[in-house]
C-alpha cells in the first residue's frame, strides 16, 4: 500500500531540501501498518515525487516539523528520503481516502498489477522423452497411441530393462491389442454403454441399498448414488468433503484439529439453548461450556459475534454463562424475529460444513479431514490446504467453483469409484460417454426429462419419449423442422436408423 | 452440408486401422447387397467352387476377391480425428 497526497510546488521543493525531515499536513490519515512509500501530486494527474517514509502518527502541537499549513495540522509523516518522478495516477488503483480520478486531499493506493501472460508448458512438451518417443514410433506406424499407454509401455522398458529391439515388438503387439479395441464407425455406443452400466446397476439394487460409513460418516453408496450423480441433483443427499493438508503441516495432528474445528460451521443453538421471555420480553441465552470447549470457542468470542450481529437495538447483558439480549423497544414481533435469527446465527465456521473428522492415513501417512457438508469454495481459499487434492462430491458444486471439464471428471471418477466399490468392474469408457453426454453443452445436465431427454433436437424423437402431443403442436406452431438424423425419428418414419449398417450408403464402382 | 469423398484410396477412419479397407458393417451392407442380387438372378463375376451355391456365400467370396462392383460413399472427413 502507497500512501499519496496532494501538496504545492514550493512545499515539495522544500522537503526535497530538507528531507530527512518530519513533515506535518492538514489531512487526517490513519495511522496503517506496512505503509513505507507515499507518493506526491501537485495537480492530482501525475505524481511528482517519491518518498519513503517511516511513520505516520498524530499530530501534537510544539512538535518540530516542517509544515504544510500554519494551523489546522491533523497528522505528521516522517519522511526519510524522497526523489522527483514522473509517473501518471492512472497507474494505481484507490484503496481508500480520496478518489484516484483526481487526489483533492490523500488516499491510500496500489500500484495496478499489470496482467501477466504466461505460456502454461504443453502437455506434449511435459511428457517424457521416452513415452514421446514412443508416441512417434507408434505414430510411423500409423496408429496415434494415447499417452497412458505410451507411459505404461516405457514404465515397463524401464523395470523389465527392455531392448531396442524388443521394444519394438512390443509396441506392435500394443498396437495390434489397440486396434482390436478400437470401436467401427456407427457402432451403437450409447446403447452398448446403457446396458453395460444397467445390468450391473441391476446386482447393486439387492446388495448395497444402505449406508457405509467411512470415519462415523454416513455417505450415500450403491444405487441411489449412481442414481443422484446421473440426475445431477443440485445437492447430493450426503455432500461431502476430503480435505488434504499441505506438505508442511500435513503431519502435525493439532493444526490440523484446529483447521477441523475452524471450518466446521457452528450456530448459535448448537452451543446453547435459548429461551424467549414474552412476559418480560427478553431473550435468555444459556451457554453450554463443555459444547463451547468441545468446538474450540471461548465465552468472549461468542459475545463479540454477538455483537457484531445486525439486529435492532438491544442490549446484552452477561451473567456468567447465561446472556441476556433485552430490546429497546420491546415488541412481541420483534423479539420472536430476533429469535428466529439468532437461532442459526453463525458464530464461526465455513456455510455448508456441519461437520469435520480428522483421521490418519496410515498408507499416505498424513492427517486428512473428512467433513460432512461441503464448501469447495471456503475450503480452497484456506491457508493450509492443499487444494490440488482436495475434494468434494458435489458435482454441481464443482462445476460452480472449477468449471465443466472438471465436473465431467468428478463424474467419471465418482460412477466409476460408486460401481468399484459394489465389486462390479465396468469399462471406464461407458462413464466417459454419459459424462460426456451430460456436459458437452457447458452445463451439467441430467440425464432424464429435465435434462438431455428433453433437450433432443428433433422434435419426433422428443415427441416419442414423452408428452407426445404437447412436443408436437408446439412443433407446429413454431415450425420446426426435423433433419431425421437420430434413432427414434428414423423408425418413426419407417426409415433405417443411423447406425451400423443402416448408416452406410452404397454406390456403383465405375469402370475403368 | 454432406460432401462425399469418392477416392477410398486411403481410409479416411481417422489414421487408425490403416489395415482395413471397410469397417464390419460396410462390409455386411455390401455383402448383403450383392447376396440379394445374386439371389434374384445376377451374373456371377468371378469363378466359385462348384459346391457352392448359398448367394450370400457367393457375395463373400466375390467380397474377399475385391469383384464387388460396389462401394461405400462416406460423409467426407466424418471420422477424422
Amino acid at each position: 500500500m502507497i500512501l499519496a497526497w496532494k501538496d504545492t510546488v514550493k512545499k515539495i521543493k522544500e522537503i526535497i531540501e530538507k528531507a530527512p525531515v518530519c513533515y506535518c499536513v492538514d489531512y487526517d490519515i490513519p495511522a496503517e501498518e506496512g505503509v513505507s512509500e507515499a507518493l506526491l501530486t501537485i495537480s492530482g494527474k501525475t505524481f511528482v515525487a517519491r518518498a519513503n517514509i517511516s511513520k505516520i502518527e498524530e499530530y501534537s502541537k510544539g512538535s518540530e516539523c516542517l509544515k504544510k499549513r500554519k494551523d489546522g495540522l491533523k497528522t505528521c509523516i516522517k519522511i526519510e528520503s524522497i526523489e522527483e518522478i514522473q509517473d501518471d495516477v492512472v497507474n494505481y488503483e484507490e484503496f481508500t481516502g480520496g478518489s484516484i480520478e483526481k487526489i483533492e486531499s490523500y488516499a491510500f493506493i496500489i500500484h495496478k498489477e499489470e496482467a501477466k501472460i504466461e505460456l502454461k508448458e504443453s502437455f506434449e512438451e511435459k511428457l517424457e522423452k521416452e513415452v514421446k518417443e514412443i508416441i512417434k514410433k507408434a505414430e510411423n506406424k500409423g496408429v496415434p497411441l494415447p499417452v497412458k499407454i505410451a507411459q505404461k509401455i516405457s514404465d515397463a522398458k524401464k523395470k523389465y530393462g527392455i531392448g531396442d529391439k524388443d521394444l519394438d515388438k512390443l509396441i506392435d503387439a500394443t498396437i495390434e491389442k489397440y486396434k482390436e479395441t478400437t470401436v467401427d464407425p456407427y457402432e451403437a455406443v450409447g446403447i452398448v454403454g446403457a446396458q453395460s452400466i444397467g445390468e450391473p446397476g441391476t446386482q447393486m439394487t439387492m446388495r448395497t441399498f444402505h449406508f457405509a460409513g467411512i470415519a462415523e460418516m454416513d455417505v450415500t453408496l450403491g444405487l441411489p448414488r449412481l442414481i443422484e450423480i446421473v440426475d445431477a441433483r443440485k445437492t447430493p443427499s450426503t455432500p461431502s468433503m476430503t480435505i488434504y493438508l499441505n506438505e508442511k503441516v500435513k503431519e502435525n495432528e493439532d493444526k490440523a484439529i484446529s483447521l477441523a474445528r475452524s471450518i466446521e460451521s457452528t450456530n448459535l443453538l448448537d452451543i446453547s439453548d435459548i429461551e424467549v421471555n414474552t412476559t418480560e420480553s427478553f431473550i435468555r441465552i444459556f451457554l453450554d461450556k463443555q459444547k463451547l470447549e468441545e468446538r474450540g470457542l471461548k465465552k468472549e468470542e461468542v459475545i463479540a459475534k454477538l455483537r457484531k450481529m445486525r439486529m435492532q437495538k438491544a442490549t446484552i447483558q452477561e451473567e456468567g454463562y447465561e446472556l441476556k439480549i433485552t430490546l429497546e423497544e420491546p415488541s412481541f414481533k420483534k423479539l420472536y424475529q430476533l429469535y428466529e435469527a439468532l437461532k442459526v446465527y453463525q458464530i464461526k465456521g465455513l456455510d455448508g460444513i456441519k461437520r469435520a473428522i480428522v483421521k490418519f492415513d496410515q498408507k499416505a501417512k498424513e492427517w486428512v479431514i473428512y467433513t460432512q457438508g461441503s464448501n469447495l469454495a471456503g475450503v480452497m481459499e484456506l491457508k493450509d490446504v492443499d487444494f490440488t487434492r482436495t475434494r468434494t462430491n458435489d458435482i454441481i458444486e464443482i462445476s460452480q467453483v472449477l468449471g465443466v471439464e472438471a465436473a465431467r471428471m468428478a463424474i467419471i471418477e465418482e460412477s466409476i469409484s460408486t460401481l468399484q466399490n459394489a465389486g462390479l468392474n465396468t469399462d471406464i469408457r461407458h462413464l466417459m460417454l454419459v459424462a460426456d453426454m451430460m456436459t458437452f453443452d457447458g452445463n451439467v445436465e441430467a440425464i432424464g426429462r429435465h435434462g438431455i431427454s428433453g433437450k433432443k433436437a428433433s422434435v419426433l424423437a422428443r415427441a416419442a419419449f414423452e408428452i407426445t402431443s404437447k412436443h408436437l403442436l408446439n412443433a407446429g406452431l413454431i415450425g420446426e423442422v426435423d433433419k431425421l438424423n437420430g434413432v427414434a425419428e428414423n423408425i418413426i418414419v419407417g426409415q433405417p436408423i443411423t447406425l451400423g449398417t443402416g448408416a452406410i450408403k452404397l454406390m456403383y464402382k465405375r469402370g475403368d | 452440408m454432406i460432401s462425399t469423398d469418392l477416392s477410398i484410396d486411403k481410409y479416411p477412419f481417422g489414421d487408425i486401422m490403416t489395415d482395413k479397407k471397410y469397417s464390419k458393417y460396410e462390409k455386411a451392407r455390401i455383402v448383403g447387397a450383392r447376396a440379394l442380387q445374386i439371389s434374384m438372378g445376377a451374373p456371377i463375376l468371378i469363378d466359385i467352387p462348384e459346391n457352392v451355391y448359398d448367394p450370400l456365400r457367393i457375395a463373400l467370396i466375390e467380397f474377399e476377391n475385391d469383384a464387388i462392383p460396389m462401394t461405400v460413399k462416406r460423409k467426407k472427413d466424418l471420422f477424422k480425428r
